[in-house]
């Protein structure tokens, strides 16, 4: 197999204000295919190119299947500073800190992080005014919560839950509770012992008079590896019940 | 709503992915994530699907 290129150290160049944050930090980027090695580097901010998500990802090209395929996982935006740039706090994102919660949030943009080793922790992005959420990253490895590592409430407007490496989960990968138009797209899903994604209504509150509902959810162009073979078989069922349980798997190799 | 997505089976005894839509595929093959490097590596062994981007 073809190997990526080293990432570059995790919180290096970071920018952000209280309304929004951004990378400005580029995206390195590294793949092989069948046409030959491609490598390069996208500008601050800006999506990997469209080629290297769909020939690595195996989403959404209209190509052959690589011989070898490397997708490097990216980081980008730090994790002190998005919880700083969130909340106003600046949480370690270690030991029992607060992992990362939006309240009232609106125009967030989460992307490229990568979240690991963090137990009892989540992403919780909420937000009761229209907030539109993006969260990219990678998040996974020994979490131990049973709500949804992507936490996305209480939001009657479009989010966007993509580019995600959610992987290792002890229990849900994306929970979106009271959230309507919510897609998920582009994310590699490994290693979750319940729910890839959950959708449900949660709780009886309203926005502007109307009840909070769950519907109008995607769940789009993301890959899937082995929750076939466990009883979360009936994946897409998740969008209706919270019933499906896995065994947690053993950490290593797939 | 679930569609166009990739389920991917390491095991032999791949199991069918049920309501997952019609454009989505079940394919096989070999993935690896290497969580201190984080380096996903995978290879299929039939072609990846065409899905709109």
């Amino acid at each position: 197999m073809a190997s990526g290129a080293p990432l570059s150290p995790p919180g290096a160049g970071i920018t952000g204000s209280s309304k929004g944050i951004r990378c400005a930090r580029s995206i390195r980027w590294e793949s092989t295919r069948a046409a030959g090695p491609m490598k390069g580097r996208t500008p601050p901010g800006q999506p990997l190119p469209a080629r290297v998500a769909t020939s690595c990802g195996g989403i959404a090209s209209p190509i052959a299947a690589p011989p070898a395929c490397t997708v490097p996982a990216r980081r980008c935006c730090s994790r002190t500073t998005i919880s700083s740039i969130a909340d106003g706090r600046m949480p370690s994102f270690t030991g029992k800190s607060p992992g990362s919660s939006w309240g009232a949030s609106r125009g967030s943009l989460v992307r490229n992080n990568h979240v690991a080793r963090h137990p009892g922790r989540r992403w919780h992005l909420a937000g009761f005014r229209q907030p539109k959420l993006a969260c990219h990253g990678k998040c996974g490895a020994r979490y131990h919560h049973r709500a949804g590592r992507l936490y996305v409430e209480a939001s009657q407007t479009t989010n966007l839950v993509d580019h995600n490496f959610v992987w290792n989960i002890n229990g849900q990968g994306v929970r979106l509770a009271d959230t309507d138009n919510a897609i998920v797209a582009y994310n590699f899903f490994g290693r979750v012992s319940e729910e890839l994604v959950a959708s449900k209504v949660a709780t009886d509150r309203s926005i502007d008079g109307r009840k909070l509902t769950s519907k109008g959810n995607r769940f789009v162009n993301n890959v899937v590896v082995d929750q076939a073979s466990l009883s979360c078989s009936r994946m897409p069922a998740t969008w209706r019940t919270t019933t499906c349980m896995c065994p947690p798997r053993p950490i290593g190799r797939l | 709503m679930a569609d166009y997505n990739v389920y991917v089976s390491t095991q032999a005894d791949r199991t069918a992915v049920k309501d997952a839509g019609g454009h989505s595929v079940a394919i096989h093959g070999d993935v690896a994530f290497d969580e201190g490097r984080l380096l996903l590596t995978w290879k299929s062994a039939s072609p990846l699907p065409t899905a709109p981007l």
